[in-house]
């Protein structure tokens, strides 16, 4: 009888484990979780389940019967402090040791801390359930709302907390809000939507220092302006979990890491989601990311390996987000130096942009436009041929130029 | 709990009793039922629970939304009259008996 441990059970914990029982893997499966919720899909948290729109149960990943079914063993409210190599055991905070025949982990990653200058009041985070039924709570009864951050977390949390009737600023240390992620239109476009639906959006300014004063934060910019806020939230990125992993000697570099199939150095240990940098099957590259769609299917296909049919990844990386009643999708992983095609009018609510490399589509992000993003992301996959003219043109469908790779794949075939 | 089946691109049959008003997505991942995979959660954002229903049962069926006749657009396996999200499809006691075909990729 053989034991596979899972550490970690987040979205990519719960796939790991169902997608070993679905590569017939029938021994012995403990999934261990530190939070004391079953494995829950984290983006509705700053997004329907803020608004009060969808409740805990609805956000499980899978039903408590299906791991009771599949015969998968879960220890909730459970945090790993160490992992014996040696010994192939993980020892556990209460004191107790888990044997494993094979290890994997999926630890997730954390809010990164911000320290402000000498006030020490730190900030709330957005990561976990036990957060956002907090937020949840306190923005129901009213008040104003600080963000620091204006990136996915801060954005999406100020639109749901703007539908709520909160007063919302948001600061972002950068020229624009997403600067880290996507394209100047795309920033142009989320800032104009905040700023339409009353954000006091403020880029280029960072908090120098926060002061608790008659109850209330006070929080004061690098332009000398000061905030005042019933609460503050930071959403300035998350760092990979990967100090379970480095303290047992496996090789970490900003996240444990990977080959592209999952595999750590240690032959009995994989590692899969955000708290992995891995090397990316179909991107080439050593990358690290964070996304729903990265964490499953690099479950699965540490699943695969642990049943001896490692398979690399073929398509390419995805990711979304939805602000007010806007969805911006975006397929591929672009580069700097890649070029960036605009297609349709970035001052509208419904446009692309498109990214080229050598005559090669690498990239788009989608502003309301789920057509082009599904096409995308099977031109993307495919390595399409385009030209800039191609990307631009509203009149070419790119699901045309897509039917029109097939056939010249097919003709040279 | 009507029982649906869902069907494998070759042909492997998974019965599933599944729960009224859960999604069809849901009802397919709570048994792990290969091939659904349901990325982005059930928001018709990423297009990977398509599936084709039971053409008997079509009638039965909310319409799809202009976001999701999109999404089918663009999936990856053939797109037929019957395909659809099974996110976006709330489960009633009356699709006992229902087939849902799983296409071969959703990638």
């Amino acid at each position: 009888m053989k034991t596979v441990v899972i550490v970690g059970a987040g979205q990519a914990g719960s796939e790991l484990a169902v997608a070993l029982r679905q590569n017939g893997f029938s021994d012995r499966i403990l999934l261990v979780g530190a939070e004391r919720h079953l494995p829950y899909q984290r983006p509705p948290l700053s997004k329907a389940f803020l608004r009060g729109e969808v409740e805990q149960e609805e956000l499980r990943t899978r039903a408590l019967d299906t791991y009771t079914n599949a015969g998968i063993e879960v220890e909730l409210d459970t945090t790993a402090v160490g992992i014996d190599r040696r010994t192939r055991s993980v020892a556990l905070a209460d004191g107790r040791t888990l044997r494993y025949d094979k290890l994997a982990l999926t630890t997730g990653g954390s809010p990164r801390p911000l320290r402000f200058g000498s006030g020490h009041v730190a900030g709330r985070t957005l990561h976990h359930l036990d957060d956002a039924i907090a937020l949840r709570q306190e923005l129901q009864s009213g008040g104003t709302l600080l963000i620091i951050g204006g990136g996915f977390i801060g954005l999406e949390t100020a639109a749901a907390a703007t539908d709520m009737g909160i007063a919302v600023t948001l600061v972002e240390a950068q020229p624009r809000v997403l600067a880290r992620t996507c394209p100047p239109a795309v920033s142009a476009f989320a800032e104009r939507e905040h700023r339409d639906h009353g954000v006091d959006l403020r880029t280029g300014v960072s908090v120098r220092s926060v002061a608790q004063r008659d109850g209330a934060l006070l929080a004061e910019l690098s332009d000398d302006t000061v905030v005042r806020a019933d609460l503050i939230l930071t959403g300035v990125g998350i760092a990979p979990n990967d100090t379970l992993a480095a303290t047992a000697g496996l090789a970490t570099d900003d996240g444990v890491l990977v080959d592209a199939v999952a595999r750590t150095e240690d032959p009995d240990i994989v590692a899969a989601g955000d708290c992995t940098r891995q090397r990316h099957g179909f991107l080439g590259r050593s990358v690290r990311l964070e996304s729903v769609q990265n964490a499953t299917d690099q479950a699965r296909i540490a699943a695969r390996t642990l049943c001896g049919k490692p398979t690399e990844r073929f398509a390419a990386p995805w990711f979304w987000s939805d602000q007010y009643d806007h969805k911006i999708q975006m397929a591929g992983l672009p580069q700097t130096g890649d070029t960036e095609v605009v297609r349709g009018d970035p001052s509208s609510n419904s446009f692309s942009v498109v990214y080229l490399r050598n005559g090669i589509i690498t990239g788009l992000h989608a502003v309301n436009r789920p057509r082009d993003f599904t096409a995308a992301r099977q031109l993307v996959t495919a390595r399409a041929a385009m030209t800039g003219e191609e990307a631009a043109s509203e009149d070419l469908p790119l699901s045309e130029l897509m039917k029109r790779h097939q056939s010249t794949a097919e003709r040279s075939a | 709990m009507p029982e649906i089946r869902f069907i494998e691109a070759d042909g492997t049959p998974h019965p599933v009793e599944a729960v009224v008003g859960q999604s069809l997505k849901q009802a397919a991942l709570d048994h792990l039922v290969p091939g659904i995979i349901g990325d982005c959660g059930g928001c018709a954002s990423c297009g990977t629970c398509h599936a084709y229903i039971d053409e008997k049962y079509l009638p039965l069926l909310p319409p799809a939304d202009e976001n999701e006749e999109m999404i089918l657009e663009g999936v990856p396996a053939s797109r037929t009259s019957n395909s659809r999200l099974t996110c976006q499809i709330p489960v009633t006691a009356d699709m006992a008996g229902m087939e849902v075909q799983i296409p071969d990729t959703q990638f």
